[in-house]
């Protein structure tokens, strides 16, 4: 079986699922195990955290976990390859401004203070890229987005950062993410003339890059150039990955209108084709670092709720603020909770979905799920109050074994952390203990996906003033 | 203070103490440390690449790249514009696709010369001549001599197909267009002494043309670059003038008004207006309402070549049928937009316009709030904070007594932690009370008579106001206002945020464009004449 597929793999056809070797594994000797990967999805403007919350003791994960009315319920088949970790703070870390959308969203997921207009530090999907794609033909990670691109919206559409003030920006469309994973279905010959017309073109505007160096540039602006040229050369890799949608999500794919892409009706088919090109990108080895960015923050207009039973007026943002109707027209909605709550289930079967997609592709020690730490989060917990207190921390994927899962997991403290908390404290599993920083959590999902600084584990990730360390709970 | 311009042009003469006379003065401001490779803006590589191959203007390979994101409100800011591997391949596949069909659509346009024998005289004259337009400067021997052998090597293995001289300008085409002298604004001028650095007269012109036009310099202003032309700043001046009679300049204004108003942020959502209350009001609306604004912004300020403060007072705009109904307009209208003249007692410039009256409003009801915060923010330039933790809609009730929305918004925002930033908020929100939410005019709200009225702080001016119309005519006589257009315009004209260094420059312009003669071209004209656009600050250590 799977020498078959290696030897279809090499000849450029598609690759038969679910089994499927990468074309970096095909063209290379097979290491011993499968690559590492680290996926975030990233949702905005908080979440029902009393629904949130899962219906049992903390503790190992059991299906009564997720019954009744939960806004995870549609995960409880992935119950004993979850991590549901609770108490987590994504909060200041150091002093300075308050937690506003712009903080929270630039804080999230670099553990850093907001320096400038533009966000914190490396963020951790960019760091893990360091090491996990290393040997892909990338060096950032595939960042995708659902919603409108979130180039006019500044600090509030972008979630990844190379560094304070480097934003990355995330593509929306499904056509243009398939486009840039570099396939190439010609045949040999073509593909060989093909190379060596870009590498005659590569080398000459990289000797010009070298020589620019050479004239006195800053150290910020060689970088660039570096990362530039070095990156062009790295692309060559990307044109051998040899894989395919499924063919229902090719003819999807016809239907995406990017005219239309900021409407209600097209989200649905936003995120269903991008999940299925991320789980792909995954797959084939073009990228073992992924992150979705869902919408833009609260100035981005996402998209109000229209389907899957759901008919509300307004979006995410709007329901968080307890604005539900017309300007003041049903202020108090006693429903907006529940409406908060149905935004979370449905982002939690796309979470589903997500896993599905992983878990379908098979590779030698497992399925590409078990060999990946999937965190789903949010800039904030509870909207309304703008806590980023207890903020969701949905964690799906073994890490190839490293990590611990099946848990319900409270790791709140009784005493105060050197941690800014903020906002009132929601959740009433755990009223009255004190959150622990998200800079732990990340550098453990870092370790345990044997992602290495300085060919060493990783001792701590994002604010100098946030304690160091993992999450011991989280590992085998 | 030593001004050597290293690069080719006009030598270490420098023309910092010549005065420009007219609408420009040399100020003493200092620019501050910033990138020497600023990257070319997905815009300006639409329009340079459309310059230099003779594409149509609706050709923007830039659509199908990874989008920039707009920093201090706009998409060109040379700090921020990064580079992501995504975009590195973007650039690789246009640039492939690009040569491709030009060498197949436009080859005999493309070539100065008819190739003969082996081509490789025709290929240098093309190298010579096309790279130097792409690169904004002459090329190096060296460099003729890379890309004359990179054009040979295309004889042998590089395409399956095509006549060797076609694959050879093709290559080269690939080349140049991922080159870092095509894709960065590279600024290499030094100085050995202390002090910005005057930038060379090849450099000048590539700002001249990247901030007038948006777009790479023409043969004119290379020809008066390559005389050594630009150091002074009368001549400076003259190119500027002479760029400004370009739609190139016309579309640039149109850019920068349409990021600094947000009216490229209207969308179906935003936009969205309950279908009980204004059935009329559907999502087709929308690219007419951006249409709208960018006409506008075009005819008052290019066209006619009037003074700032038309955008906040000319009683005029574009309609079509649909449109026509929201602002009370009674004549028959066709599909397409038509410059009409609107009622002055009801109208004055942008701020009373349907686009963005619609767009900072709720779908059921007018939003003083989301109006007020525009004025202070993009007007005023205000550093007003975000709402902070805490706040959620529903919190405080609204009291029964209260029936217009001013006074249920004044009623909601009343407390002591409110009235900080709604002080400032409300009063310019309410003044345009007399617009519901679809930006019509109206008599009455709720019943209620309405009252517009009200008094805002703007730096050390007070402005009263009774209506919408005279709220929006203070906004054109204030000094904050005023700098603030300028502030604006400096980030946009210069890609970078503005320093402490530019308040001289900020003060000094704001001033000029108080006299009603002054146009909004002569500011761009002034802009180019600043220490801040023709030099670079010193360097950093490397």
């Amino acid at each position: 079986m799977k020498r078959r597929h290696f030897l279809r793999g090499l000849g450029g056809a598609t690759l038969a699922l679910p089994f499927l070797e990468s074309a970096w594994r095909s063209a290379h000797a097979a290491p011993a195990t499968s690559a590492k990967r680290l996926v975030v999805l990233f949702q905005m403007s908080g979440a029902n955290m009393d629904r949130f919350a899962l219906s049992g003791p903390f503790g190992q994960l059991e299906a009564a976990h997720f019954g009744g009315d939960r806004s995870l319920a549609a995960l409880a088949p992935y119950r004993d390859r979850l991590i549901v970790a609770r108490g987590i703070g994504t909060g200041p870390g150091t002093p300075g401004p308050s937690t506003f959308h712009d903080d929270s969203i630039a804080k999230s997921l670099s553990a850093t203070h907001r320096q400038s207009e533009l966000g914190g530090g490396i963020t951790v999907d960019q760091e893990a890229a360091k090491s996990l794609n290393a040997n892909t033909s990338r060096k950032n990670p595939l960042t995708l987005a659902c919603h409108q691109d979130g180039s006019a919206y500044g600090v509030q559409g972008v979630i990844s950062y190379v560094g304070p003030g480097q934003p990355i920006a995330s593509e929306n469309n499904p056509r243009k993410a398939l486009g840039d994973l570099g396939l190439n279905s010609a045949d040999d010959a073509t593909k060989a003339m093909a190379a060596a017309r870009r590498l005659s073109v590569i080398d000459l505007v990289s000797e010009e890059a070298a020589q620019l160096k050479g004239k006195g540039l800053s150290k910020a602006d060689q970088d660039k150039l570096d990362f530039h040229y070095t990156t062009l050369r790295a692309s060559e890799k990307a044109a051998s990955a040899a894989c395919q949608l499924p063919a229902g999500v090719q003819s999807d794919l016809g239907r995406y209108d990017p005219i239309h892409a900021g409407e209600d009706g097209q989200y649905r088919l936003t995120a269903e084709l991008q999940l299925n090109i991320m789980a792909m990108a995954l797959a084939c080895g073009v990228s073992n670092v992924a992150s979705m960015m869902w919408t833009a923050g609260s100035n981005g207009p996402g998209p109000a709720m229209d389907w899957d039973g759901a008919s509300f007026e307004r979006n995410p943002h709007a329901l968080s603020h307890g604005v539900s109707g017309g300007a003041f027209a049903d202020l108090a909605d006693p429903n907006v909770m529940g409406k908060i709550a149905s935004v979370d289930a449905w982002y939690a079967k796309r979470m589903l979905q997500l896993l599905d997609l992983l878990d379908g592709y098979r590779e030698a020690d497992g399925s590409v799920l078990d060999n990946s730490a999937v965190l789903w989060t949010n800039e904030m917990s509870d909207g309304g109050s703008h806590s980023t207190n207890d903020v969701p921390m949905v964690i799906a994927g073994g890490a190839g074994g490293a990590l611990k899962t099946g848990q319900y997991l409270n790791l709140a403290t009784a005493e105060p952390e050197a941690f800014h908390e903020n906002g009132a404290f929601k959740g009433n599993l755990i009223a009255g203990q004190h959150c622990v920083p998200q800079s732990r959590l990340f550098t453990t999902l870092l370790n345990a996906l044997g992602a290495t600084q300085n060919g060493a584990p990783y001792e701590r990730f994002g604010d100098a003033s946030l304690p160091g360390g993992e999450y011991s709970a989280l590992r085998r | 203070m030593g001004v050597g311009a290293s690069d080719s042009g006009g030598g270490g003469t420098g023309g910092r103490g010549s005065a420009a006379g007219g609408a420009g003065s040399m100020s003493a401001s200092v620019p501050y440390a910033q990138t020497r490779l600023p990257r070319l803006s997905h815009r300006q590589y639409d329009n340079s690449v459309r310059d230099l191959l003779g594409l149509p203007q609706t050709s923007a390979p830039a659509r199908d790249f990874i989008p920039d994101l707009a920093v201090s409100g706009y998409d060109n800011n040379g700090d921020a514009l990064q580079v992501t591997d995504t975009l590195v391949r973007d650039y690789q596949r246009s640039a492939e696709l690009l040569a491709e069909s030009a060498v197949k659509d436009s080859l005999d346009r493309l070539l100065p010369c008819q190739p003969q024998g082996d081509g490789l005289s025709c290929a240098a004259q093309f190298i010579d001549k096309w790279g130097r337009r792409a690169f904004r400067r002459p090329l190096s021997a060296d460099e003729q001599a890379s890309y004359l052998r990179l054009f040979a090597g295309a004889a042998t293995g590089k395409y399956p197909n095509g006549e060797p001289f076609t694959n050879g300008v093709r290559l080269v085409l690939e080349a140049i267009l991922q080159s870092p002298h095509f894709l960065y604004r590279v600024e290499l001028s030094h100085s050995n002494a202390a002090g910005p650095i005057q930038l060379s007269d090849h450099e000048t012109a590539a700002r001249l043309a990247f901030t007038l036009w948006n777009s790479l310099p023409d043969p004119t202003l290379d020809a008066e670059a390559d005389a050594g032309r630009l150091h002074a700043g009368d001549q400076l001046r003259q190119q500027a003038e002479r760029m400004l009679g370009d739609d190139k300049s016309r579309a640039m204004l149109v850019d920068f008004h349409q990021q600094w108003l947000q009216t490229n942020r209207y969308t179906a959502n935003s936009l969205a207006k309950s279908t009980a209350l204004y059935p009329e009001f559907t999502a087709d609306l929308v690219p007419t309402l951006q249409e709208e604004a960018a006409r506008f912004f075009a005819a008052v300020l290019y066209d006619e070549q009037a003074n700032w403060s038309a955008l906040l007072t000319a009683p005029t705009t574009f309609v079509d049928a649909k449109l026509a109904r929201l602002y009370g307009l009674t004549a028959s209208f066709g599909p397409g937009l038509t410059r009409v003249d609107l009622n002055p007692l009801q109208r004055a410039g942008f701020l009373t316009q349907v686009g963005f009256l619609a767009a900072h409003a709720h779908a059921d009801q007018s939003s003083p709030i989301h109006r007020g915060v525009f004025v202070q923010r993009q007007l005023l330039c205000a550093a007003l904070p975000n709402p902070p933790p805490g706040v959620t809609a529903g919190a405080a009730p609204t009291p029964p007594e209260a029936k217009s929305n001013r006074a249920k918004v004044t009623a909601r925002t009343a407390s002591p932690t409110c009235v900080g930033c709604h002080g400032l908020i409300n009063p310019p929100g309410f003044g345009f009370e007399q617009y519901d939410a679809v930006g019509a005019f109206r008599q009455s709200d709720s019943g209620e008579p309405i009252d517009a009225s009200g008094q805002l702080t703007a730096g050390d001016e007070v402005l009263t106001f009774s209506d919408g119309v005279s709220l929006a005519r203070a906004l054109a006589g204030s000094k904050t206002v005023r700098e603030c257009y300028v502030r604006n315009w400096l980030r946009y004209g210069y890609g970078r945020v503005e320093q402490s260094s530019d308040m001289s420059d900020i003060q000094n312009l704001g001033l000029q464009i108080a006299t009603p003669e002054f146009s909004v071209l002569n500011l761009l004209v002034a802009m180019t004449q600043t220490n801040a656009f023709r030099s670079r600050p010193e360097e950093l250590q490397p």
